[in-house]
């Protein structure tokens, strides 16, 4: 396959359409197409997850699954690839539908044809790589996909061209939302851009493909079109008017979406100046919301609304109202759920007073509704009934207060709507205090509490991270490294949470450095200070704060010495640290002795020393692991951390954190955690010293008669010289692996002569074998290898994928001296969720 | 690498004798299985000897399949030992071909059609 092909994914189930579309293509003059066919959605994922393609055909509608939820699964997937639509129904609304969606094309099964289909990839490709290359140099908004001003200034000069050519006319819209600033405001930053996106939708609905659609910043939008038929600005505001209406239908909100428009046109062989074009669009825009019903917030007052079917009871509520004598209230009045969110969307309004049963509405589910698309905004119930317990049921369903009909005066009514808009205000700010907090202690976590592990100690790794809980407690760690041989861990975590937490545990932090220097300079040249002594020395610097502020400090602080192979550590009533040893394939864990930092002045520290060998574990972690609890109640404990490390002690150190974590979220069933998590997993692993069992050496020729012999030799190691043997299936997968690989080297490394030299190697090790495969061949990389075709149309280029899935991990390298090797890595043990081939471990 | 092949009505099948059929062995196959297909519309290809098949393999059993299918033939595989019909789920060829276990499956396959 060339890479000049143009790569076509076609996801289709009827084999007869496919093989007509493959046949088209592959007769197609120009360039030529290498077809992938994928008979179902779940299949086509799958491609587009193995590689990429210049261009999706779909169908629709397949066996399983239909319409446009077919269209957004590929999109998700591959959000980058231009789609285009294929369907056996002449229907003009799914078409569209498709084409909002993303899709670039839409062509019918029946209208296919050799000229038909290759153009339409030719172009959808190409409208792709204009987009994108529009996007990348950023004359796109980002929200909506419109053009953004650059953008549409750019664009509209190359349609004036067009149209002094065609000797049409051009018009020019200018728009805005009315009321955005308040939809803002009043219903949050998400609300305010889905009116943004709404409106772009409408106008792309409005508007045809061809024409020119930009937003121009803010709540401003511009078309730009050829006049195509005599058009006025009336119908173009009708047509746009509808289209707001029936948007609005299809996609209800907690707003009503209204543009303000004014449009002009122009004669482009008279000259054209599309800055002096907005302008005058922009002007007759304002002009016409004088006249437009624009709604401005009244001065006078506390502006309630009240909704309440009951003509009675509000016009009682009117008359009480209007006798106050305190700052005046201004009311409104709704007399359904509907007409009450109206008001709320385009009115500024200070309290809601809500009768829960409604025309279209009753009960709690009254409240929740207006709380939904007024959040910030006091309710207080009016209910008939007399009982205290639907009063209290309103009260937690979030209303401020509950009024019983026929039992308040004005002075109460006034009363309680002043402190249910007061309480509701000083709810809003606790909130946001505590938003503010959170932020904040995070950010001090992920700058000052959390040190990078080295990543270049010799026989050493190291992966550490932490998970903040929705208020950060202050769990830390940092890494302290001398030279090659020492480097002392600390993980520790702060009682309390949020900004209090986090700062005491930054200056803990902070007083380990101190302490350090100091004692190192205290003792002259006479050594390292012992962690005891060191955690002696901070905890007489904080111990007084800590009483003070009634917190305490738990963490474990470990000196890891590579050369005397020991971990010294102090453990201060933090959770007990995980010891993997590799010998013996099981986990112990290291108990304390002593105290939290900040309980007494006086407390004496004592290290303890384990000692460590090649391919051992150190596990530290904070309790927010251990005392993670699933919905039963259980904690996670320590007995399932131990069993992962067990079972994957071999595995990479960020693989190994990361199966834990996901493990607890699992039992937790979430990935919220209540506590910070923190996970620090230290190794030893000197690659060199890692003690391997036999070896063998085949050298062999690269003729391709070769092959059985060194599949025997593979197998015969497998299950002869292994121990623990690899037998069965992995063995099968390591034979397959060895052999494509060995052909490969045969065929194009050696270029198919029969005289090169291969030496095959074979090691043993406890959890794994290794194949290394040298040879002074050509060089070839992953890369130059062809990806496979799963549909039959190629004969060729599954060697390199069946290698990947077979084997755990392949490395090629060179010498740079004309030696080449590749290496292959099976795992003896079989992982959780493993299929019958593939090893990679899915989280 | 020789293939025998023996006429059922109007099904050939082909038997495969050798047990392996990789890079070393293609070229012999090929060199077998051409004639039988341009003599045959149906063939059934028994793999009951091999025990290991390589992508070169697959690719030569795949290349039978559209020269047959070109000229309006069709080809069924059977006898597939464990390995083999791993290799063929692994890349997802057991959907493109129809795979049975015995010859007369395959056989008894073509007659319904």
């Amino acid at each position: 396959m060339d890479s000049n092909d143009i790569k076509v994914l076609l996801i289709e189930d009827n084999a007869g359409d496919a093989r007509l579309i493959e046949e088209i293509l592959a007769k197609a003059e120009g360039h030529p197409y290498s077809v992938t066919w994928a008979q179902s959605l779940t299949a086509g994922v799958v491609q587009l997850r193995v590689e990429t393609f210049d261009v999706i055909l779909v169908d629709l509608f397949l066996t399983d699954s239909k319409g446009l939820d077919t269209l957004r699964s590929i999109s998700t997937e591959s959000p980058f690839a231009p789609l285009i639509v294929l369907t056996g129904l002449d229907d003009k609304a799914v078409a569209v539908q498709a084409l909002q969606e993303g899709a670039q094309d839409y062509l019918l099964k029946s209208q296919l044809e050799h000229s038909t289909l290759p153009r339409a990839i030719g172009y959808a490709i190409e409208r792709q790589r204009t987009y994108d290359t529009l996007k990348s140099l950023s004359l796109i908004d980002p929200l909506t996909g419109l053009y953004n001003r650059r953008g549409f200034v750019t664009i509209s000069a190359q349609q004036q061209t067009f149209a002094m050519r065609t000797g049409k006319r051009i018009f020019l819209s200018f728009m805005d939302i009315n009321q955005l600033k308040w939809i803002n405001d009043s219903l949050g930053q998400r609300q305010g851009d889905l009116a943004i996106t709404d409106t772009a939708a409408v106008l792309q609905k409005t508007f045809r493909s061809s024409d020119i659609i930009g937003r121009m910043g803010g709540d401003e939008f511009a078309v730009l079109c050829i006049e195509t038929e005599p058009s006025t600005d009336e119908i173009i505001k009708a047509r746009l008017k509808k289209n707001i209406a029936d948007y609005t239908m299809a996609h209800p909100r907690g707003f009503r979406l209204s543009l303000s428009m004014g449009i002009v046109f122009c004669d482009p062989a008279a000259g054209f100046d599309i800055e002096a074009l907005l302008s005058e669009a922009e002007a007759l825009m304002n002009k016409s919301k004088g006249t437009a019903h624009v709604l401005e917030k009244s001065d006078k007052g506390i502006q309630v609304l009240m909704i309440e079917d009951n003509p009675g009871d509000a016009r009682l509520v009117r008359e009480m109202l209007s006798e106050s004598r305190s700052a005046g209230f201004a009311l409104q009045w709704a007399q359904s759920l509907a007409e009450g969110r109206l008001f709320l969307a385009s009115r500024s309004i200070d309290v809601v007073l809500l009768d829960l049963d409604l025309p279209d509405s009753w009960g709690s589910k009254t409240i929740t509704e207006v709380m939904k698309c007024a959040p910030t905004k006091p309710i207080v119930v009016l209910t008939g009934s007399t009982s205290e317990e639907t009063g209290l049921e309103a009260i937690k369903y979030g209303a401020q207060d509950y009024l019983v009909k026929g039992s308040f005066t004005t002075v109460t009514l006034e009363r309680i709507i002043n402190f249910a808009i007061e309480r509701k205000n000083i709810g809003e700010e606790l909130r946001k205090a505590r938003e503010r907090e959170v932020a904040i202690s995070s950010r001090i976590q992920q700058t000052l509490l959390l040190g990078s592990p080295p990543s270049d100690l010799p026989g050493i790794e190291f992966a550490a991270f932490t998970v903040p809980s929705q208020y950060v407690d202050g769990d830390f760690y940092d890494f302290i490294r001398y030279g090659d041989s020492f480097v002392d861990i600390i993980q520790g975590d702060v009682m309390g949470k949020g900004i209090p937490a986090a700062l005491l545990g930054a200056a803990a932090k902070s007083y380990f450095l101190r302490a350090h220097s100091s004692l190192i300079y205290a003792r002259g040249c006479a050594g390292l200070p012992s962690p005891d002594a060191i955690i002696d020395q901070v905890n007489r610097y904080i111990v007084d704060d800590l009483m003070k502020l009634e917190s305490f400090i738990t963490l474990c602080y470990a000196r890891l010495d590579a050369a005397a192979r020991t971990l010294q550590f102090v453990d201060c009533g933090h959770t007990k640290t995980v010891h993997y040893c590799a010998a013996e394939g099981r986990c112990r864990l290291l108990d304390g002795v002593n105290m939290p930092l900040g309980f007494s002045r006086e407390d004496v520290y004592k290290t303890t020393t384990v000692p460590f060998a090649q391919g051992d574990l150190f596990f530290f972690y904070s309790d927010g692991l251990t005392e993670a609890r699933s919905p039963d109640g259980d904690f996670y404990g320590e007995e399932r951390i131990m069993d992962i490390i067990v079972r994957n002690a071999s595995l990479p150190v960020d693989e190994i954190n990361r199966m834990i974590f996901y493990a607890a979220a699992a039992f937790v069933g979430s990935q919220n955690f209540s506590d910070d998590l923190t996970c620090v997993l230290v190794a030893i692993r000197d690659r060199n010293a890692e003690p391997h069992g036999e070896t063998a050496t085949l050298i062999t020729t690269s003729a391709l008669d070769e092959l059985a012999g060194i599949r025997a030799f593979v197998a015969e190691f497998c299950t002869r010289w292994a121990s623990p043997p690899l037998a069965g299936e992995p063995a099968a997968a390591l034979q397959l692996a060895v052999n494509e690989a060995v052909t490969n080297i045969m065929k194009h490394a050696y270029g198919g002569r029969a005289d090169g030299r291969i030496d095959i190697e074979a090691c043993d090790y406890a959890a794994h074998i290794d194949i290394s495969l040298r040879h002074r061949g050509k060089d070839f990389k992953r890369s130059d290898v062809a990806s496979p075709h799963f549909d039959g149309t190629a004969e060729g280029g599954f060697g390199i994928f069946i290698i990947e899935q077979s084997v755990d991990d392949v490395r090629y390298s060179s010498d740079g001296k004309g030696n080449h090797e590749i290496v292959l890595k099976k795992y003896k043990t079989r992982q959780e969720g493993e299929g019958p081939w593939n090893c990679t471990v899915k989280l | 690498m020789e293939l025998y092949s023996e006429a059922l009505g109007d099904v050939m099948v082909a038997r495969i004798k050798g047990d392996h059929l990789d890079a070393s062995t293609v070229e012999d196959f090929k060199a077998a299985a051409n004639p039988v297909i341009e003599k045959s519309m149906k063939i059934v290809l028994d793999m009951g000897s091999l025990n290991f098949v390589d992508s070169s393999g697959i690719g030569a059993i795949i290349s039978c399949l559209r020269k047959l299918n070109a000229k309006g033939g069709d080809l069924k595989l059977c006898g597939l030992s464990k390995p083999v019909r791993s290799l063929f789920e692994l890349v997802r060829m057991h959907r493109i071909f129809d795979i049975f276990e015995t010859s007369d499956e395959a056989v008894a396959a073509f007659a319904r059609q």
